[in-house]
This record gives C-alpha cells, structure tokens and sequence, in this order.
C-alpha cells in the first residue's frame, strides 16, 4: 500500500500541470480577495461581522480546479498508457484505487486549506490597503474549517469518480464542467424546490446557503446528500475499475 | 516457468443491430520457460499483444496465467516477477525519464538507485533529466525497456521491443535479451523481425487468428519443414520429365527447378540417370520467414492486394 501511495504521490508531484494549476488558483483567489474582495469593498460590505467567512466560502468555488487535477491525475494514466505499469507493479487494482482517492484527498484538502488561508489574508490586506477596516469579524472556526474542507475535498472526489467512471480526459472534464452548469439547473426546472437533492445542488449547501426555488437545506443536510451520491458512485467506479480492461 | 492456460478474449463489434462478437484469443495454452528465450509470432491482428495483456491480467478474460505455479497478483511484488514493454510510448510526456522511472520503482517498491542503473544498462543516461515527449522510436523503446529491467524480474514480456531501434541497437538488444534468459530467467518476446526472431530465441509460438498454430524450438520448427533442393541443368524440360516418372513435386523457378523435401544425392542421380548436364544442385533449409508465412498462411486478420489481384 505504502508503495502505491508513493507512487501516486511522485505522480502527481512529477508533472507541471499541477503546479501549474495550483499556482493559478492561489493567484486568481489573492487578485480576487485583495483587489475586489478587499480594496474595492463598499462600506456597507465593511460594517458586515460575518464578511471574511463570506470570502472564504466565495473562493471556495475554486476547488473545482482540485477535480480538474484529480481528472488529470486518473485520466493520464489512460491517455497515455502508463495504466499497464501502475496495475502490474500492484497486485491489487483496489489497492491501487485507493491510493489514488487517498492522495487527490489529501492534496484536495491541501488546495482548500490555501484558499482558506490566503482568501481573509488578502482580503484584509486588501481593505487596509484602501485606508479602510473591517467591523469585528466573526469567524465560527469549528463550522468554517469542517464546511471548507469538505466542500474542497468533494470537488476532488469529483473529479476523480468522473475520470475513473469515464477514463476520457474531455469526457471527465466536459462532465464536471457540465452537470452543475448545465444539467442540473435544467432539473431543477422540473423538480422545483426537490432539486436541493440533486448532488451539485446539496453541496453547494455546505457553503452557499442559498436557496432553490425557494427551498433550501442545512450544510450537514447537504453534505450528507451530497455523500450517498458519492458513495454511489464510488461503488460504480470500484466496479468499472476491477473489471474493465487497462485500455 | 510462465504456463498460460485456455487464454480466450473476445471483443464486440458493431452497431446495436448488429452485433458480433469476434474472438481476439481462442483457447491458447502455451509455456515460456526458464533459461531460454520464447519468441511470439503472428501476423497483425493475431491477437499477440491481446494475449501478453490477458496474461498480465489488464484485460479481463477466460482462462489464467500462472508464474513458477502462481497467479501473478498473489505475489507481494508483481515487479519483481515480470517486467514488461508493451508499447513503447507509455509515458508522460513532460514526465522526465528519470521521474518517469522514479514513478514505476516507487510503485514496485524499489529503491531509486536502481533508475540510474537501468537508464545506465539502456544507455539513456544522458538524457535522464529530457521530457520523452520529444524522445525518437528507438529512446522511448529504450526507456520502456528500462522501465521492464526495473524490478531485476524473473521474466521479461517484451512486445516488438526492436521496433524503431537502429541496428546497433537491435544487436545490444538480441544479445541482452539472450543474456538475460541464460541467468535462469524466461523471456517472452514479440517481433515481426523474424531474422531477429531466429537469431534471439529458442522457443517460438506461433499463433494466428487468436489460435495457436505452433509452439516448438525453432530448430524443430525449421527442420520440420525439410531441405528443398535447387536445381540447375542444360535441358530443363528433360529434367522435368524425369521428375515427374520419379514421381516427385518441383517447383518451376526463373533459372532452375526446386524440388522440396528432396535430397541433393537423388537429385544428381535423377539428372544423370538422365543424361542431364547438372550446372547447379544445392540444398536449401527452410528459413523462419518461409516456415511463419506457411504456417500463418490464411490467417492473417489484414492482408494488402497487389493491383493484379485486386483485378
């Protein structure tokens, strides 16, 4: 397992796309927090207690780029064949499944903690860069710490379900680019307010707390939705992964 | 010893309407074994490569593969059993080799010392720290080669290994290939380089259409085809003759007759029984080239047409 797992890790420390990926998250959420979030911020904006949990949850729409690394991560492997080396080292293919939903975790959880990080940072150097200040800020750590790394370790489960399910680098990527913006906006013109069920939808719960069509749901309500899709899918994945053939 | 056993894999194909199943593999049981060097021949579409990836357990189908009595993956190690190249371009192309390497031992649990041996054994040293990507044929063919040495295995699968190297590197190649099987270890190897073939390996298995047509040494193999004997004379059509009352098959070839499975000594007889002047009488072995169209012959998957057949 330990072998695996170092495997998986060279891999996706071994190729510049990930730096390059995650170099242009932390830039886009520092110009984003700093100059729009923070320098540009109105007055009414500045007397709001709960404005840099707010931020946070904003920049967290970027975990997205965790599912793309994670697409990568699983998709490279078919594309270009390198499958035949990582299934004859192991001699399990769960093993080896694992290992990968273990690192795209762990590295999810790395890219959420940063924008976590960096968002209030530079949102607040930001604001006193204006010459202005922020009113006392809110911060329920416990609930802002469990929501973020949940919504950012999701995105990656994401992404690394789709390419195992689909193995097609623009097939995954198309799929997770797709199903929120396309998809299940259009169920949701069907099933009106039960469309807080559809997977997107409910984690976007976890940080939104907005509402569809009206209704809405708790953020431990949504993660747990959002979880029994996953777990769903995983089961799929597990299964197309054991027995399909390494093409 | 490697033992595959009842290998079948069939693939669909077709619209929903019409679907058909075609079989890739069909049955096929054969044996590589240890100290010596198994060549795997068939023409395109056989099923060569098919039966390499059912034996390494990428592709799921009938029948199973056992190395020295056991499953591969019942083994801690899988890289230190069987190394394998079946595509030579099977890397991340920005990837460097040495990282690329580097990403395989730690997958076998090796340790990284080793990557620099093998880029070393390849001769790829040099460009260790280069993107494969802009690698030509024969690199990234030593890369994968490379990559098959990393775990020291028992066994080698090696699919068209000499494919793109230049014929310095085919040398190395045949002579490594030959080394290694001497130290007690088996390699399969695949080539459509049947001079290579016959120079490299002792063993060969010949299979056509997804079957097995033969799974000998190559000495067996060529001898069992016989000696032909060519066959030069003043009157031509007197020599004819006299094969015919003698009862023997010839071929009519631009300068001279061959007569197979004949013996150069009855030949002479016959010719000067005859009252023939002989200019030429030689005794001809099979090659592995004649011996593999023979024996492939009608199941070849994809076949070219000269414009007079086509007509």
């Amino acid at each position: 397992m330990m072998a695996s797992l170092k495997s998986e890790f060279r891999k996706l420390l071994s190729v510049r796309t990930t730096y390059i990926i995650t170099a242009g998250v932390l830039l886009f959420v520092g110009f984003i927090a700093f100059y729009v979030e923070g320098w540009r911020l109105k007055p009414i904006e500045l007397a709001k207690p709960d404005q840099l949990s707010s931020d946070v949850f904003g920049a967290l729409s970027l975990s997205l780029f965790g599912a793309v690394i994670a697409i990568l991560q699983m998709t490279h492997e078919y594309r270009y064949n390198t499958i035949i080396y990582t299934l004859t080292s192991s001699n399990s293919r769960s093993r080896v499944l694992l290992s990968k939903f273990i690192v795209i975790s762990c590295y999810a959880l790395f890219l959420t903690t940063l924008i976590s990080l960096l968002s209030p940072i530079a949102t607040y150097l930001g604001v006193h860069a204006a010459g202005h200040s922020l009113v006392p800020q809110h911060l329920y750590y416990k609930d802002l710490i469990w929501r973020s790394l949940f919504f950012g370790w999701s995105y990656g489960m994401i992404g690394l379900v789709l390419a195992t399910i689909i193995r097609s680098q623009v097939g995954a990527i198309v799929a997770l680019f797709i199903t929120p913006a396309a998809i299940e906006p259009l169920l949701t013109q069907l099933l009106n307010a039960k469309a807080v069920y559809l997977p997107f939808t409910s984690l976007g719960m976890v940080t939104g707390g907005e509402t569809v069509k009206g209704a809405s749901i708790t953020p431990e309500r949504g993660a747990l939705v959002f979880l029994i899709y996953l777990v769903i899918s995983w089961l799929v994945a597990w299964y197309l992964f054991l027995r399909r053939d390494a093409t | 010893m490697i033992k595959a056993k009842n290998l079948s894999k069939s693939y669909r194909s077709g619209n929903l309407r019409s679907r058909t199943t075609k079989k890739a593999v069909d049955d096929l049981s054969f044996e590589v074994e240890t100290g010596k060097v198994t060549g795997f021949l068939g023409p395109n579409g056989a099923g060569k490569s098919t039966t390499m990836r059912l034996m390494l357990g990428l592709d799921n189908g009938k029948g199973s593969t056992s190395y020295d009595g056991k499953p591969l993956n019942s083994y801690q190690n899988p890289s230190k059993i069987v190394g394998i190249l079946l595509e030579a371009k099977a890397f991340h192309p920005t990837r460097t080799a040495r990282n690329h390497l580097k990403v395989l031992a730690a997958a076998g649990d090796l340790p990284d010392k080793r990557v620099d041996e093998v880029l070393d054994i390849v001769g790829l040293s040099d460009v260790a720290k280069s993107k494969p990507g802009k690698f030509s044929l024969g690199m990234s063919q030593r890369l994968g080669i490379a990559a098959a040495l990393l775990g020291e295995p028992k066994y080698l699968i090696l699919d068209e290994p000499a494919n793109g190297l230049d014929p310095e590197g085919i040398a190395w190649l045949r002579q490594f290939i030959r080394d290694y099987a001497k130290q007690d270890r088996g390699v399969l190897v695949s080539s459509h380089l049947l001079s290579e073939m016959s120079l490299m390996a002792d063993n060969v298995v010949v299979i056509g259409k997804g079957k097995l047509i033969a799974d000998t040494s190559i000495k067996e193999l060529v001898a069992g085809r016989g000696t032909s004997v060519f066959v030069r004379v003043d009157k031509p059509a007197a020599l004819e003759t006299a094969l015919k009352a003698a009862d023997l098959e010839y071929k009519k070839e631009t300068k001279g007759i061959t007569v197979p499975a004949a013996k150069t000594d009855v030949i002479g007889k016959l010719a000067h029984s005859a009252d023939l002047t002989v200019l030429e009488l030689a005794a001809k072995s099979a090659s592995l080239e004649q011996v593999f169209l023979e024996l492939t012959e009608g199941a070849e998957e994809f076949q070219a047409h000269s414009k007079e057949t086509k007509k």
